[in-house]
């Protein structure tokens, strides 16, 4: 979709269920995302594990039905809820048959990494100790990577679509443009798009930085322009297109493919803001250096914002756009993940007014 | 970037396996057409699935040491399909706008595994097993748009459809789309602890089944606009006109037995393909082998062909291949291109007694001839994901193609063809 013509989607809610953050508000107001400068260097750190101490499922999920999903499944069942109400589809202002109907015509597109990273690695380790019996049969059906995301749909009725995409720390990104352009080609009538995360493995920390969080999921709402304006509901901005590419592993031709993939976007002179996440330590940093000698080389004045690690996996550089989001888009925007296979997505967004 | 065009058309170029029954389009083919079923019980000395019947791949082309198994056979077969589309020896300038997209459910699992088991340590990002376009992009150079989908059983026919919107969205001009599954031991633990498991063989349809059965391989496709193909002098084996998505939202591990939100992806790659059922010339079925999925599609599938039911040739070439979990559906698009070009469905190799409910007519010992010019391709999965893709010919068929078809079919049922399988794969190469 080209920058210069329609939007492919309107953002009209955030759901963060996050470690950082939880709802709106909360992360409008977070100052740090990634890693410390002072964990720059220090890529031998093992991995820790930060607890996710803030998130109660009952405050959104009520006292029942949720305790045999996984911890991942219940923080996205609570950031859907988070993400509806936000875009001003509360289940309690709207009649139960026309709620359905809604939710019917709704896809979702997850971003994950390590949804089940940690369950298949029990599955295993349990069918090695015991054989077939020890494996939890509760616990079994959630091997499949796709699953957290199939519990959304049961749990809402979204019957649109039901799309998991995994690349490392760019598959929340890609989950937007996926379903932004879904809604283009009318496959659903609003989208929730977004990631879901567990805790990774302890051999992810030259991935995430020396931190990782155990769980957390951040889902955004998308609908069409035109259907947003008709429920007055004021977008956080317009996606209006994006772009994905593999980068070569060597810097210089790296930095020609990146700077090529910006260019299609628009260019320095149509991008205010430049918001990349990037991986920690030498690679990231280096990505950071193309990307402000792309915007110097033009002579223009875009605004580049860097976050390096992901102690949120692919959530990460969802929390960054839900972040500017929650606070202010001017003008154009673009968003970018990289990952260390040197996938990365960009996303173009335009202010709508403000929220 | 480019504009949107649902009206681009896309069609396909280049075909690449490595599958259970071989790893050339010949041999692959005339598995299918055989019906041969390669079982083989699994290597896994010391756990609890080693001696599993498993549709395994052998001698699979050698690439880097280093991969996974899945990432391996996708590495051989996207260059086979690369090679096949002409592109083998492609100046740079064109790699770098190639995109991949892989469909995979459990990607590299056996290098966690062999880590679990003390056997490896993993280096660089080996610990991550879903890393397969990365991979399959560094092999041969290619740096358009990645990605990776992940809907299990689904995932390779996503990963075409993807490649599709890829292609009419302007990102790319060529995308190499496809399927890669592996032997995963925490998968095949899991279907057997769900007892979704057939101890013979992978019997879709048949009223005796008893589940699935675990299959490995990696099937890819070259994607391209047919300007694009034009314009390389290449000959199109077919074109994509369409897929429809949706979400049962009924059950994670179980069809919704109303076959509602599969119905629906079905009428959608019609409408979106500007078809009707009139054109379906053959449908290459999920078909795992479970009483669940085989019932629900059997209905769901006589719906949508409606009065043309009896007519329309059906395939299951799990039978011959096995669950390839998220390769499945890439194996499906690429026969359909095959389909497509000989005009000659596959037959279930392991059909011995239909269940009696089944209404389809499903190819039984030889292959049929297609009875129109689209192909559909079904895909469901763990979490109520359905696919289907619909695919047809690139260019009106010839009287001339149509006859030749029917000759094949001929020496076939016969016996001529398949005992030596020449008079049915001399269209391969083409």
């Amino acid at each position: 979709m080209s920058t210069h013509g329609r939007p492919l989607a309107a953002i009209t809610g955030i759901g963060p269920v996050t470690r950082p953050a939880i709802g709106v508000k909360e992360l409008a107001e977070v100052t740090t995302l990634g890693i410390r400068d002072d964990e720059r260097t220090t890529p031998a750190l093992p991995l820790t594990i930060d607890p996710m101490d803030t998130f109660h499922p009952a405050d959104f999920l009520g006292k029942r039905g949720w305790k045999f999903f996984p911890e991942p499944t219940r923080a996205a069942l609570a950031a859907v809820r988070l993400a509806l109400a936000d875009a001003k589809r509360h289940p309690d202002t709207m009649e139960p048959e026309e709620r359905t109907e809604a939710n019917a015509r709704t896809g979702v597109v997850i971003g994950t990494n390590f949804a089940v990273d940690a369950i298949v690695d029990r599955i295993d380790r349990a069918l090695i100790a015991e054989g077939i019996p020890g494996i939890s049969p509760v616990e079994c059906p959630n091997f499949s990577v796709n699953v957290p995301a199939g519990q959304l749909a049961i749990a809402g009725g979204f019957k649109a679509f039901n799309i998991t995409l995994v690349d490392l720390l760019t598959a929340g990104y890609e989950a937007l443009l996926l379903g932004a352009r879904a809604l283009v080609a009318g496959r659903a009538d609003s989208v929730l798009a977004g990631t879901i995360e567990g805790p990774p493995p302890t051999a992810a920390q030259p991935v995430t930085g020396p931190r990782a969080d155990a769980f957390g999921a951040c889902l955004f709402h998308l609908e069409p322009q035109q259907a947003a304006a008709e429920r007055r509901v004021v977008p956080y901005a317009y996606l209006t297109g994006g772009t994905r590419r593999m980068l070569p592993d060597e810097p210089h031709h790296a930095a020609r493919v990146l700077g090529s993939a910006l260019d299609r976007l628009g260019g320095a002179d149509g991008v205010d803001q430049l918001h990349l996440c990037l991986p920690p330590y030498d690679e990231g940093a280096r990505a950071a250096d193309a990307a402000r000698a792309w915007v110097a080389a033009r002579g223009a004045g875009t605004e580049v914002t860097i976050v390096q690690g992901a102690p949120q996996a692919t959530g990460t550089s969802a929390l960054a756009l839900g972040r500017q989001l929650a606070r202010e888009v001017r003008g154009t925007a673009v968003f970018g993940a990289m990952g260390p296979q040197g996938n990365v997505t960009l996303l173009h967004l335009t202010d709508a007014g403000g929220k | 970037m480019g504009s949107v065009s649902a009206m681009t058309d896309v069609v396909i170029t280049g075909l690449g396996v490595v599958s259970p029954l071989g790893h050339t389009l010949e041999d692959y083919w005339n598995g299918l057409l055989r019906g041969d079923v390669p079982i083989r019980p699994l290597d896994y000395p010391g756990t609890a699935i080693h001696g599993s019947l498993t549709y395994l791949v052998e001698d699979a082309p050698a690439v880097a040491a280093d991969l996974g198994r899945a990432s391996g056979f996708a590495v051989a077969a996207a260059r086979s399909a690369f090679a096949d589309a002409g592109l083998a020896g492609a100046p740079q300038e064109v790699l770098d706008g190639v995109g991949v997209c892989v469909g995979t459910g459990n990607g590299d699992s056996d290098l966690r595994e062999q880590e679990r088991d003390g056997l490896r340590e993993l280096t660089g990002v080996q610990w991550y097993p879903f890393g397969t376009a990365a991979i399959v992009a560094s092999a041969l150079d290619l740096h358009g748009p990645g990605g990776t989908v992940s809907t299990a059983c689904a995932a390779g026919a996503y990963a075409v459809s993807f490649g599709v919107e890829m292609i009419t969205s302007g990102e790319a001009d060529l995308v190499l789309v496809g399927g890669a599954e592996a032997v995963s031991r925490p998968a095949i633990g899991a279907f057997l602890r769900l007892g979704a498991a057939d101890k013979l063989h992978c019997r879709p349809f048949d009223a005796e089944r008893g589940g699935t059965v675990y299959g490995e391989g990696a099937a890819f496709l070259v994607l391209e606009s047919a300007e694009h193909a034009a314009q390389r002098g290449q000959r199109p084996y077919a074109k994509v006109l369409g897929a429809g998505w949706s979400c049962d939202a009924s059950h994670v591990t179980a069809p919704d037995v109303s076959g509602e939100q599969a119905d629906r992806a079905a009428r959608e790659a019609l409408a979106r393909g500007g078809i009707t059922e009139q054109a379906i010339g053959a449908v290459l079925s999920h078909g795992t082998g479970t009483p669940a999925n085989d019932s629900t599609e059997s209905r769901t599938t006589a719906r949508v062909l409606a009065q043309r039911t009896p007519d329309v040739p059906v395939a299951a070439i799990k039978a011959s291949l096995g669950h390839s979990g998220g390769a499945a559906g890439a194996f499906s698009c690429v026969t359909a291109a095959l389909v497509v070009r000989h005009q000659l469905v596959p037959p279930v190799g392991t059909l011995r007694q239909t269940d009696p409910e089944c209404e389809l007519r499903l190819v039984r010992d030889v292959p049929q001839a297609t009875a129109g010019d689209a192909v559909l391709v079904n895909a469901y999965a763990f979490g109520g994901n359905n696919i289907t893709v619909a695919i047809g010919a690139a260019e009106p068929l010839s009287s001339a193609t149509a006859e030749s078809a029917a000759t094949a079919v001929t020496a076939v049922t016969s016996g001529s063809g398949a005992t030596s399988g020449i008079a049915v794969t001399s269209g391969v190469t083409r």
